[in-house]
This record gives structure tokens, C-alpha cells and sequence, in this order.
């Protein structure tokens, strides 16, 4: 799980700024970007469920 | 390095004043909060520890930014008496501010790691963040790099806009403390197996409180300082600022002590100062771009959240956070950069700063977590069993910070 959360994290920063370069007008630039974003709340939500079962 | 136009000499004044005699007093206030916060066996270790952590993060962003950026491009002022002042005044500002951000970030972990996190450790992680995070981010904000100019290039805003250091200083440094909590773990007895966290409170509640205070001064310059150097505002921006500053901290206190006061029946002083410290944090991003009822409304939702985060950390996350790092530096840091883009009329402003909020999480978190990791095989990170029951102080330092005083119970194993 602590992997997969370390890989969501860069997908999420690789899907932001490939959005930054591929996309050519604002709207498609800011919904992968949004997007982006959301993928690297997954993988942090994703990290801190791998630490709370480490703990128990 | 970005180019700015030349400063007049009141602005140049005020900038001295503001950068070099105002804002490091909000690193003696992050110093006596992360201080009063932990115990009061590790006191010492942890004052002493905010001192040399500043000086490491300084001398190294002047190392390593200094050889790689600054330096590089004037290599006369590393060892020529004079060229240092030659250079233009924006630049010197320039350089001089990253360093104040270089000694601030570290204090950051270090708090959260009270009571279990090793002086050699804090000096790996401090040299980390002042040698390579600090410069690399200012380099791409405040000398005009790849994040200011966003919307230069695909026209998102005015770029990313954190002026004086909410996600550049603040967030960042909640990050490193939020990578260095889940290598280092809690301290020992804070989550026993059965039942529910064990409350461990700061011993000195005045220092934190004073703390807090003393940050408000401190936190006037240090938006004074970033506004007047990493954007173009004039000296006319200044009573925005201070007013904005002001209203952001005073509001998330109140919002604090309500909420403290509603959860809890009674209200929360430490989580108080913490709430304090959140809204001055939001309001770094871009504090002379908020209208007072803007700064208001961030204020209230900094100070809101941020007991009720510190709640949620320890109750339902399982990370032992003493300081509050994460909510307070980390949490509300990402807030101020996010409504700094919210309340913003240019178009694409709100995607340049969610693009710096990800390069934060998406970047840096996961690359200092592995970093972390690697580096607590060969430098443990924690203190040794023995260590941690004893206190850093006598651990670490040989001696207590009160000596006359005796002392507290072991409560450490239960």
C-alpha cells in the first residue's frame, strides 16, 4: 500500500505537468490538472492507511 | 535571477527592516512553541535544536544555492570585500530572504519530532531542506523559474503567487515534518495498543502562547519583506498587509477558542496558539492581494480546522505530532496558496496554484519520504529506548534544562 502511495503521488505530479505541456487551452489544462491533484490525494490518503495498519 | 526594477530608498529601508530585524522573530516564536509544546525533559535539546537547525538550513542554502545559483552568478561575492553590496538591491534582498526562509523551514520537522527526533538527525534533515528544497523552490517562484512563470507561458495567472512563503516555506516544511513523522514514528506510549491515544501536553504553556505572540511580529515582516521583494508592491501595500496579517491571525484564534470551546467544554489554550499560528501561515501567500473580508474568512477556516485536524491526526490518523506541524504549517500553508488563487480575478490563477500544491505533494513528499527512509537505515532517525525515557536533555545534552526541578513520573511506559 505504501508503494502504491509513493506511485499514485508522482502519477499525480507527472499527470500535472504533462497536462501543463500536452493541453492546449486552459479548460483541458485545468481538468487534468484538477485531476493531478485528486490522483495525489488518492496516493496520500493511501500512505497514511499504509502507516495507521502499520500501527495496529 | 529574476530582475525587478530598482528599489527606492525608503522601500530598500523598509525591506532591512522588515526581512532582517522583524522576520526572524517568527522563528524565535516557531522556536518557543515547538519548545513549550514538547516536555520538559527534552526542552533544552529542543531550544538548542531550533538554534542550530537555523544556522544549518542557512549555511547550507549558502553552500549549495549559493554554488549552484547565487554564486554562480556573481562568483565575485563569495570572495571579494565590496561586490557583495555592487550587486543590484533586489538581489541582495533577494538572497538574503532565502535565507531567512533556509532558517525557518527546519523547525518545522524539528517540532514535530519533540521528544524522540535526534540533534544529528534534525542536522541531516535541516541540510536537506536549506541545501536543496529551499533553493530549488525558491528558484522556481521567487527568481522567476518554471512556477512564476506559468503564466507566461501557459497562461495561468500571474504564475504561482506565494510571496512570502506559505507553500514555499511553511508547507514544504509541514511536508518534510509529515515524511519524517512516518519514518521516525510516535513517542513511545502515545498510542497503546488498547484504547485511545494518550494525551501528552507541552509543558510550558507560556512559551507557547508567547511563542504565538512573538510570531506576529515576526510574521508582519516577513509579508512585508516577501511582498516588497518577490512581488512589485510599493510601500503603500504595507498598511494592507500589516492590516490583512493582523485579521488572519486574530480571527483564527477566535475561531479556535470557539470551536475548542464547543468541543470540548472548555477552551484549549496550546490549540489556541496553534490556531493563531495557522492563520498567520494562510496569510503568507499573498497577503496584500485579500480584501479584510477575505482575510477574515481564510482566517476563520484556518483557525477552525486546526483543532479539529489535530483531533483527527491523533485519534483517527495515528500520528504523533506535537507541535501541530501538520495542520498548522502544512494544512493552512496549502490553504493560504489555495486562496490566494480563489480570491484571484485573472483567469487560470486558481491552476497555477493548484500546480504549486502538487510539485509539493506530488514531488517533494514522496521523494523526502524515500529519502527519509534511506537515510534512517544508516542515521536512525529515533532516539534509542533508553534515550526517550530519560529526556534529550539529559540524553543528548548531558544536563536538564531545570535542574532544580524534580521531575515527573515515568509516564512513558504503561
Amino acid at each position: 500500500m505504501r508503494i502504491a502511495g509513493i506511485f499514485l503521488l508522482l502519477a499525480g505530479f507527472a499527470l500535472t505537468v504533462a497536462a501543463l505541456h500536452l493541453m492546449p487551452d486552459l479548460t483541458r489544462r485545468a481538468i487534468f490538472i484538477v485531476c493531478g491533484v485528486g490522483v495525489e490525494c488518492i496516493g496520500l490518503g493511501l500512505l497514511v492507511r499504509a502507516h495507521m495498519e502499520m500501527r495496529a | 535571477m529574476m530582475q525587478l526594477p530598482t528599489a527606492s530608498a525608503e522601500s530598500t529601508f523598509v525591506m532591512t527592516i522588515a526581512a532582517f530585524l522583524v522576520a526572524p522573530l517568527a522563528l524565535a516564536g516557531i522556536a518557543l512553541v515547538n519548545t513549550g509544546l514538547g516536555r520538559s525533559r527534552s526542552a533544552a535539546q529542543s531550544f538548542l535544536g531550533s538554534l542550530l537547525l537555523s544556522a544549518v538550513g542557512i549555511l547550507s542554502c549558502v553552500l549549495t544555492s549559493g554554488l549552484w545559483h547565487h554564486f554562480g552568478q556573481y562568483p565575485a561575492i563569495a570572495y571579494t570585500a565590496g561586490a557583495f553590496s555592487a550587486l543590484p538591491t533586489h538581489d541582495q534582498l533577494a538572497m538574503a530572504f532565502t535565507l531567512i526562509a533556509a532558517g525557518i523551514a527546519p523547525l518545522i520537522p524539528w517540532g514535530a519530532g519533540a521528544d524522540r527526533l535526534r540533534l544529528s538527525s534534525g542536522i541531516v534533515i535541516a541540510a536537506l531542506i536549506g541545501g536543496v528544497g529551499i533553493p530549488l523552490l525558491t528558484g522556481a517562484t521567487w527568481d522567476g523559474g518554471w512556477l512564476a512563470q506559468l503564466g507566461t507561458h501557459f497562461g495561468l495567472g500571474d504564475g504561482l503567487i506565494d510571496y512570502a512563503g506559505s507553500g514555499i516555506i511553511q508547507a514544504f516544511g509541514g511536508i518534510t515534518a509529515l515524511a519524517m513523522l512516518w519514518v521516525t514514528g510516535s513517542r513511545k506510549g502515545k498510542f497503546p495498543k488498547p484504547g485511545l491515544a494518550t494525551a501528552i501536553p507541552g509543558h510550558q504553556v507560556i512559551y507557547v502562547l508567547f511563542g504565538a505572540f512573538l510570531s506576529l511580529v515576526g510574521w508582519l515582516g516577513l509579508n512585508a519583506a516577501g511582498a516588497l521583494i518577490n512581488s512589485q508592491a510599493s510601500l503603500y501595500a504595507m498598511p494592507v498587509i500589516a492590516l490583512n496579517t493582523v485579521l488572519m491571525a486574530v480571527t483564527a484564534l477566535v475561531a479556535t477558542f470557539i470551536a475548542t470551546r464547543v468541543r470540548f467544554g472548555k477552551p484549549d489554550a496550546s490549540l489556541c496558539a496553534n490556531g493563531w499560528l495557522a492563520g498567520l501561515v494562510a496569510s503568507s501567500a499573498g497577503t496584500q492581494l485579500f480584501t479584510p473580508v477575505q482575510a477574515i474568512l481564510i482566517g476563520a477556516i484556518a483557525g477552525f480546522v486546526t483543532p479539529l485536524l489535530v483531533e483527527v491526526l491523533e485519534l483517527a490518523l495515528s500520528i504523533d505530532d506535537p507541535s501541530g506541524a501538520i495542520p498548522v504549517h502544512l494544512v493552512s500553508g496549502l490553504l493560504g496558496l489555495f486562496c490566494a488563487g480563489l480570491f484571484s480575478a485573472k483567469p487560470g490563477q486558481l491552476i497555477a496554484q493548484l500546480v504549486g500544491m502538487s510539485v509539493l505533494l506530488g514531488l517533494f513528499l514522496p521523494v523526502l519520504y524515500l529519502l527519509f527512509l534511506g537515510i534512517n537505515r544508516i542515521l536512525p532517525f529515533r532516539v534509542d529506548a533508553d534515550g526517550e525515557r530519560l529526556g534529550m536533555d539529559m540524553h543528548e545534552l548531558g544536563g536538564s534544562a531545570y535542574p532544580e526541578f524534580v521531575i515527573h513520573r515515568d509516564d512513558t511506559y504503561r
